[in-house]
């Protein structure tokens, strides 16, 4: 009995220790916070704009480690009791994923004040586990010289390539990209929302389709290299190639709507508490306007009012749609293997 | 007396091979943790099944769709055909680098060598610009009024991107063994009247096999495990197994059915090494 006891004793204690333990180690000062950000000018921005909020008000350094979505996923998911990684920018089905497996902690106004101005449909379709940073708007970026007038929809934008109006000089996203699901989506949007549709004509238009791109860096050299005349890519980055010099280029985002890729900002669990007060610096006006103005894309904070001269390039907010994710989430699988069937 | 000293050497045997066990165990330690571990947990990752229950349902997914089938085959034969032209490629270069002397040598090292100290993708954009509709070589055809050659997303681009990244294992391979043959036995078959030809077909190749077969070997599972050249200069339908597995992880993240093409491309590696040590002596000693 008093063996008995004597365990119990101690596994209570133990367990009120590692709670402690848990509890101060969220609550107690890091030596610094580590924040995943996509490389580049993001993890350029990133250090010139929500860095020194952060370091400003907790005096606690920020290390930036750079990588994609699925990576630092798989980082958390092996080691959710101590994350190597505190603030997360997924892309939005891995911030879903994540959200369900408990992997990232739900944010209130009341840990994070700047949520108060974020419109819903960014952050309420992941359950508050994300919340938006930037907003990136796919559209088509064209060579002016060869495509004199290109098509106001993206039915027409399909229609055209499936019929051989640009010739074998066009690349689209593959339904393997990271966001190739949700450009599947896109597409059955144009046709009803019938699925079966989309694949058919992205079948039909793969005819003239150099090649269906993986990753923007080989998409912008199709581009670059004039291997293609039409490309359908990311707002910000097409914007910045053309602002480089490449005025034979031109971008527009076809309608009715588009879709926004998303960088989802998140608090890993776990990680220290004062890891919202870098959430909040990346969300207040000054940072996101700072933000938008280097990397340009638009921002979800509605407090911010972009000059004249950036306005223009970015996407407006009433163009873009966030797939329903709660509908669709489940089927990216079906469809990206379907993708490997049918299109080759 | 007879049967204390067996028993005497019997302990002084066991007490050497403890002394061995104990000095192979830091080794016994790194394969358990790096090697054996790793694929213990991809192998209890791929028994998952939706729902949570344990099975071979993913081994299903793969063996019952000829989809998968599909890839597995042209994952195997892309491996043989970028071996098999590494052996064509890689042998006489191989030769030039065992028998050059001096600056010659030390030249055709860094030719062979410099593309290993490039980034793979960073090659594969070098044959992008090379190999492109618009490429470097298309632009010299088109000069010339020659018809473009299609080279760029298909089996032929993918191809050659993957001989150009393998081919100095190849090459590292034969010039070693070529370098360690004893010369003198090329000499006493000329002395005894036999044509170049001959010596190379009957004494230097039998005895340079052995660089044949390792360079063979690494290129064979570095082919057949490689992606990114694949993901950059193929398209949808040259499709091949490690580049589904990360596709599953990255964009379906389906960690339990990558983890069970891992094990059958693991599998495929090791039945393939296996056929080709048990295939080698039986080849030497018919040949001689």
């Amino acid at each position: 009995m008093k063996k008995r006891t004597l365990v119990m004793a101690t596994i209570l204690t133990a367990t009120i220790a590692g709670v402690g333990v848990g509890f101060a180690q969220n609550s107690a000062k890091p030596d610094k916070l580590v924040v995943a950000a996509y490389g580049g000018i993001w993890a350029e921005s990133v250090r010139k704009n929500f860095v020194p909020c952060f370091e400003q008000k907790t005096g606690i350094k920020v290390e930036i480690i750079t990588g994609e979505s699925a990576d630092w996923l798989a980082k958390i998911r092996a080691n959710p009791a101590n994350p190597p990684i505190h603030v997360v920018a997924l892309a939005e089905a891995d911030s879903l994923r994540a959200g369900r497996e408990g992997l990232l902690e739900q944010a209130t106004v009341a840990k994070l004040p700047n949520l108060a101005d974020i419109p819903d449909q960014f952050h309420k379709p992941w359950n508050d586990y994300s919340v938006t940073q930037n907003i990136g708007a796919l559209g088509v970026m064209y060579n002016k010289s060869v495509i004199k007038d290109p098509p106001k929809s993206w039915r027409e934008f399909i229609d055209n390539v499936a019929a051989g109006k640009y010739g074998k000089r066009v690349s689209m996203p593959a339904g393997t990209y990271t966001w190739g699901p949700e450009f599947i989506w896109l597409i059955s949007q144009q046709y009803g929302g019938d699925v079966d549709m989309a694949f058919k004509k992205l079948k039909e238009a793969s005819k003239y389709v150099v090649k269906f791109w993986n990753t923007p860096v080989e998409a912008l050299n199709l581009f670059g290299t004039k291997e293609v005349d039409a490309l359908v890519y990311w707002d910000g980055r097409s914007i910045s190639f053309i602002d480089k010099g490449n005025d034979w280029a031109g971008f527009y985002l076809p309608g009715p709507k588009t879709i926004a890729g998303l960088a989802m900002l998140s608090k890993v669990k776990n990680a220290p508490d004062v890891a919202w007060q870098y959430i909040n610096c990346a969300l207040a006006p000054e940072n996101q306007l700072k933000h938008a103005e280097t990397i340009l894309y638009a921002v979800p904070n509605t407090k911010v009012v972009y000059p004249a001269a950036v306005k223009d390039k970015l996407a407006p907010v009433d163009k873009i749609e966030v797939p329903p994710y709660d509908k669709i989430f489940d089927k990216f699988g079906g469809w990206i293997e379907r993708w490997n069937k049918e299109m080759r | 007396m007879a049967d204390a000293a067996r028993a005497q050497g019997t302990g002084e045997n066991g007490r050497a091979n403890f002394s061995a066990l104990l000095g192979l165990a830091p080794i016994l330690l790194f394969l358990v943790v790096f090697l054996v571990g790793p694929i213990w947990v991809n192998l209890l990752e791929s028994l998952k099944e939706p729902g949570g229950a344990q099975g071979l349902a993913q081994y299903g997914r793969i063996f019952f769709d000829s989809y998968y089938l599909t890839v597995i085959a042209q994952t195997l034969i892309f491996g043989f055909v970028v071996t098999a032209l590494c052996i064509l490629l890689g042998y006489p270069l191989g030769f030039a680098v065992a028998r050059a002397q001096g600056t010659a040598k030390a030249l055709l090292m860094l030719v062979v060598v410099t593309p290993l100290m490039v980034n793979v993708v960073v090659r594969s954009f070098g044959w992008m610009v090379i190999l492109g509709g618009s490429g470097a070589l298309n632009a010299g055809l088109t000069a010339l009024g020659l018809p473009k050659l299609e080279l760029m997303y298909n089996w032929t681009g993918v191809t050659i991107a993957m001989v150009h990244v393998l081919l100095p294992f190849m090459v590292l391979s034969v010039a070693s063994t070529l370098e360690m043959l004893d010369r003198r036995i090329e000499e006493a078959a000329a002395v005894l009247g036999a044509p170049p030809a001959r010596i190379f077909w009957h004494v230097t190749l039998p005895l340079s096999i052995e660089g044949i077969v390792t360079g063979g070997i690494l290129v064979f599972t570095l082919a057949i495990g490689s992606f990114v050249t694949v993901l950059l200069l193929g398209k949808t339908s040259t499709m091949v197994l490690p580049l589904l597995i990360y596709q599953q992880l990255t964009t379906s993240s389906d960690w339990p059915f990558a983890a069970a093409m891992g094990i059958t491309l693991l599998v495929i590696v090791s039945l393939t090494l296996w056929a080709q040590s048990w295939l080698h002596p039986r080849a030497m000693r018919a040949r001689r």
